[in-house]
């Protein structure tokens, strides 16, 4: 066994959060849906699908309309600089984790605040509208990868560091992790931190041309699997260090434990045969959180529902779980969701905070089908009674990201 | 916090790493020797980019890689080599791997999105990830692994960064690569000059570190804010310093409320010597000035500016 990846570090406190998603614009129709069975699955509207071989998506059908004012300090759009899809995501899941962290009548100082996002596309779906026409350069220079992230930095009023994570579908777990190492540095006191991406035509082709995409349903962890749909949104979180979150009675909704974020080095798309490196993100994860595989209560997994994928993350986690694998619940949401891309790891991470808090275990949807290679409890189809205290969140990416995520869920610190 | 985390180095200032080898690939050729000496020594007047020629590299696999992926293996192997490694030593969970671009996924998502006739083959390099997951592939590597999308500040955070894994044992060895990529893309880039300070230089860097160089590595950003360029500077600057005297400056800063203020505080502190800025290299440009003052053999510490989007970034290296 090679030398641990990472040394034991202190918990940071995740003190609000905030989603916006296909099955629910807030953290209750959220959580409803999810422990309902809710499909955000939908024939997508926003842009042209009828020349692709699969026209379905987690399509977000209205955002709200209104730009949430922003905190004193922080700047909304301007008519040189409007906010894209993304952005819009963005401020609407700040907006409700800000308040869940007790930060309805003010923020710190605005240099004491970090702003750390993750995302696969940046700021692609504005880019291609303003590649499209003559338009002026603004909207154009305003949708880099980085863009959404200078929004939201702007919207918050934020003057501390500002990152862009971009681990692709795993940058929703590098961003928390990175959040959480600048905060216990003493970078920052408060770190707005998670993931967002939007569905467009640039990502949905470019899935359809990989033939990654599903004409059935999503079907994680079945044996009938063959392919994953893609959707779209944010989850933020407000993650603060453990021993300022409680001020002024404030009450955590939860800790992040450990994280890591490996290279595969074996394959730009596929994840490597062995799961080699998610096994030591995991690993490292835990390190991180100084706990033992046995102290896990919960795994929510990437589980795209594609072939490979669930394979592979099933081998690990038996790895790594050893003979309690099979006691161990490992779920997957991207049946009611879509793959969510960059958003998908902290939404994953916001439903194990929101498990251990209603004492459920949401679902995983569309099973029917033992595959004797992905045969882990997988929560099939209904929610459970359960209160998980400490989860797992696993994610994979393009290029061969993986990323892991430790947590506790409850307001005492661990 | 737990006794152990007390114990451990500061993580806001970790010690500085070392420098073990240099891989550069720029439009004026291979390794820092081949770069000008002067800013006005760089023998592009009239020209707005630098190019550089796309990297030759064996393997069939190279074949769907993109520029800037190719860019990315080319500086990574060189850095290798200058470190007088092999090309296996770095393979395994002990090296870690800090990527940073602010433009090297411009080419690739373009093509993607103005050529709908493009392949299976070509969307999995539309993403940033794809870059340094070549490098990965290439040398390996299964460490702990981070890809920051930003100009220079992001690699200034990187080399924080790379310092930190190093400091609390993540890795041995840390490579912190970046790449930009304009030729594609020219023809929007040169619709916004004015907000670039000189030519565009393309092509990758890549610094290879491990621990133990000693002295220490701070750094600092800020967003801007109502408070103004100079006092934000002033604190950046301040925080980063914490009264040091550097004896090498880079500048990456753009604008002249920042580039003024940057100066009358350098002034402040004995005004030490410039490494030439050979024009606008975003996330690559820190890199560039690693190698220039590794090269002029300046003794540290370094001081590193650089400028993205409304923020200002400082790192201070060294002893």
């Amino acid at each position: 066994m090679t030398r641990a990846l990472a040394p034991r570090v202190p918990p940071v406190a995740i003190t609000g959060a905030g989603v916006v998603t296909a099955i629910g614009q807030d953290l209750d129709s959220f959580w409803a849906g999810l422990i309902t069975g809710v499909s955000g699955i939908s024939e997508i509207e926003g842009f042209r699908v009828a020349d692709l071989r699969v026209t379905r998506g987690g399509e977000i059908k209205k955002i709200r309309r209104e730009i949430p004012a922003p905190p004193p300090g922080g700047a909304g759009p301007s008519r040189r600089s409007p906010y894209c899809r993304t952005t819009r995501f963005l401020v609407h899941a700040a907006r409700e984790a800000l308040e869940t962290a007790g930060f309805r009548q003010g923020l710190p100082e605005a240099s004491r605040i970090a702003v750390v996002i993750g995302t696969a596309l940046g700021g692609i779906d504005e880019a291609s509208r303003a590649l499209a026409g003559p338009g002026a350069l603004g909207p154009l220079t305003g949708s880099v990868f980085d863009g959404p992230t200078r929004n939201l930095a702007r919207w918050v009023g934020a003057q501390g560091p500002v990152l862009t994570a971009a681990t692709a579908c795993a940058s929703g777990a590098t961003s928390l992790g990175l959040a959480a190492d600048l905060l216990r540095a003493g970078q920052a006191d408060v770190a707005l931190a998670g993931g967002a991406d939007a569905l467009c035509r640039f990502v949905q082709r470019g899935f359809n041309v990989l033939r990654s995409l599903t004409r059935d349903p999503v079907r994680p962890f079945d044996r009938r699997r063959n392919g994953l749909l893609l959707g779209e949104g944010a989850g933020l979180v407000v993650l603060e260090r453990a021993d300022t979150a409680t001020s002024g009675g404030r009450r955590p909704l939860g800790y992040l434990l450990g994280h890591a974020s490996t290279a595969d080095g074996a394959h730009i798309t596929a994840p490597d045969p062995e799961g080699r490196g998610l096994e030591l993100a995991v690993r490292a994860a835990l390190a991180e959180a100084g706990l033992a595989p046995d102290a896990l209560d919960l795994v929510s997994a990437h589980g795209t529902g594609t072939p490979a994928n669930d394979r592979v993350e099933t081998e690990v986690l038996k790895r790594v779980l050893g003979r309690r694998a099979y006691a161990v619940p490992v779920n997957s949401i991207k049946a009611h969701l879509g793959h969510t891309m960059g958003a998908a790891a902290t939404l994953e991470a916001i439903m194990c905070l929101l498990a251990g808090r209603h004492g459920q275990v949401p679902p995983t949807l569309n099973y029917g089908e033992v595959d004797p290679d992905c045969d882990l409890d997988c929560v099939p189809n209904a929610a459970r009674a359960l209160r998980p205290r400490v989860s797992l969140s696993t994610s994979l990416g393009f290029g061969g990201c993986n990323a892991a995520l430790v947590l506790s869920a409850g307001d005492e610190a661990p | 916090m737990n006794a152990a985390a007390a114990a451990r180095p500061s993580l806001a200032t970790p010690p500085a790493p070392r420098i073990l080898g240099i891989g550069l690939v720029t439009g004026w050729g291979k390794g820092v020797k081949s770069l000008p000496v002067s800013s006005s020594d760089r023998g592009e007047y009239g020209r707005g980019l630098v190019t550089a020629p796309t990297p030759v590299l064996d393997g069939d696999r190279f074949r769907r890689a993109t520029r800037e992926c190719l860019f990315a293996v080319a500086a990574a192997k060189a850095a290798v080599a200058d470190a007088g490694l092999g090309e296996t030593d770095l393979a395994g969970p002990r090296t870690g791997i800090l990527y940073v671009s602010a433009t090297g996924y411009a080419a690739a998502n373009r093509a993607f999105l103005e050529d709908e006739t493009s392949t299976t083959l070509h969307f999995p390099y539309t993403s940033p990830s794809a870059v340094p997951g070549e490098v990965t592939i290439e040398l390996g590597i299964r460490g702990t692994y981070v890809n920051l999308m930003g100009g220079a500040p992001a690699t200034l955070q990187a080399l924080w960064w790379a310092a930190r894994w190093l400091t609390e044992g993540r890795a041995d060895r840390v490579l912190v690569i970046a790449v930009e990529a304009f030729h594609e893309v020219w023809d929007l880039f040169r619709r916004a000059r004015r907000l670039y300070a000189g030519p565009l230089i393309e092509g990758a860097a890549c610094v290879l570190l491990d621990a133990g160089e000693g002295g220490v590595l701070r750094w600092a950003s800020a967003l801007a804010g109502p408070t103004g360029a100079g006092r934000m500077v002033g604190a950046v600057l301040r925080q980063v310093l914490d009264g040091a005297a550097p004896r090498l400056v880079w500048s990456g800063a753009t604008g002249a409320s920042l580039e003024r203020a940057e100066a009358t505080l350098l002034k402040e502190r004995g005004d030490p010597p410039a490494v030439p800025r050979l024009g606008e290299a975003l996330a690559l440009g820190p890199l560039v000035a690693v190698a220039q003052a590794r090269w002029a053999g300046t003794p540290g510490p370094w001081l590193l500016t650089g400028t993205w989007r409304s923020e200002y970034a400082a790192l201070l290296w060294g002893r």
